[in-house]
């Protein structure tokens, strides 16, 4: 016969007037550094080290204080102090869709800058170096515009 | 001209262990906080390829959803 027991955290109420919540790490001021304002550093009270290195001293995420590459994420309707979405239309306004819009763009981003985007670039500068050889020789014959096999078609028109 | 700020392997680690630490408690607290993990996961990738600025700022992308999501839920603690 097992006797229920009751297990008791001492000193909860004492750590969570020193702001430390069992189950979460100790703050670091993350969400003061990543693009909310101040430079990385001289913000943590605990002194956290991560393999011998101290964080500090270092902006976070780069010398630009928004995030950028990836974390650039578009506002759609970003949700103010007063809660609601602005922007994007109307249709969406509670924070669970934005969430949810802001994970699936997130996820996309990386993909669309590692993959999507250099092909795009590739394709666009041939063509791009296609239509430029095109025009030097348009304007080399002096912009005539003939039918038939001798004549040259800029833009394939 | 000033050098890019280029982040040590360990300090993205820490950042990383302390993200996902974090998203995980939330999560146990309000599921909204779950939808941070696939984009979490995606800077883990970014870690394992050794492509530590582009996980920092994928990092600070979580970072700001997560933010959005206390602002949602202040019961959150801070990251």
């Amino acid at each position: 016969m097992t006797t229920p027991m009751t297990t008791q955290v001492p000193g909860i109420q004492g750590m969570q007037q020193q702001g430390y919540i069992p189950g979460f790490p100790p703050p670091l001021g993350l969400e003061q550094n990543a693009g909310f304002g101040q430079p990385f550093g001289g913000q943590q009270s605990g002194g956290q080290q991560f393999g011998g290195q101290q964080f500090g001293g270092q902006p976070f995420g780069g010398q630009q204080m928004q995030p950028q590459m990836y974390g650039q994420l578009p506002s759609y309707g970003q949700t103010q102090g007063s809660g609601q979405a602005q922007g994007f239309g109307q249709a969406q306004g509670s924070p669970q869709v934005q969430q949810a819009v802001q994970a699936v763009v997130s996820q996309l981003l990386p993909i669309a800058y590692q993959v999507i985007l250099p092909q795009v670039v590739a394709i666009t500068t041939h063509q791009v170096q296609q239509h430029l050889q095109q025009l030097v020789g348009w304007q080399l014959t002096g912009g005539q515009q003939q039918s038939g096999a001798g004549g040259f078609r800029p833009w394939g028109f | 001209m000033k050098p890019m700020y280029q982040p040590t392997r360990e300090q993205v680690a820490g950042l990383l262990q302390h993200t996902y630490h974090w998203v995980r408690a939330a999560s146990e607290v309000t599921p909204a906080a779950s939808w941070a993990a696939p984009a979490l996961t995606v800077a883990v990738q970014l870690y394992d390829a050794e492509q530590y600025r582009p996980a920092l700022g994928q990092l600070s992308a979580v970072v700001s959803m997560l933010h959005q999501t206390r602002e949602a839920y202040p019961a959150l603690p801070p990251l």
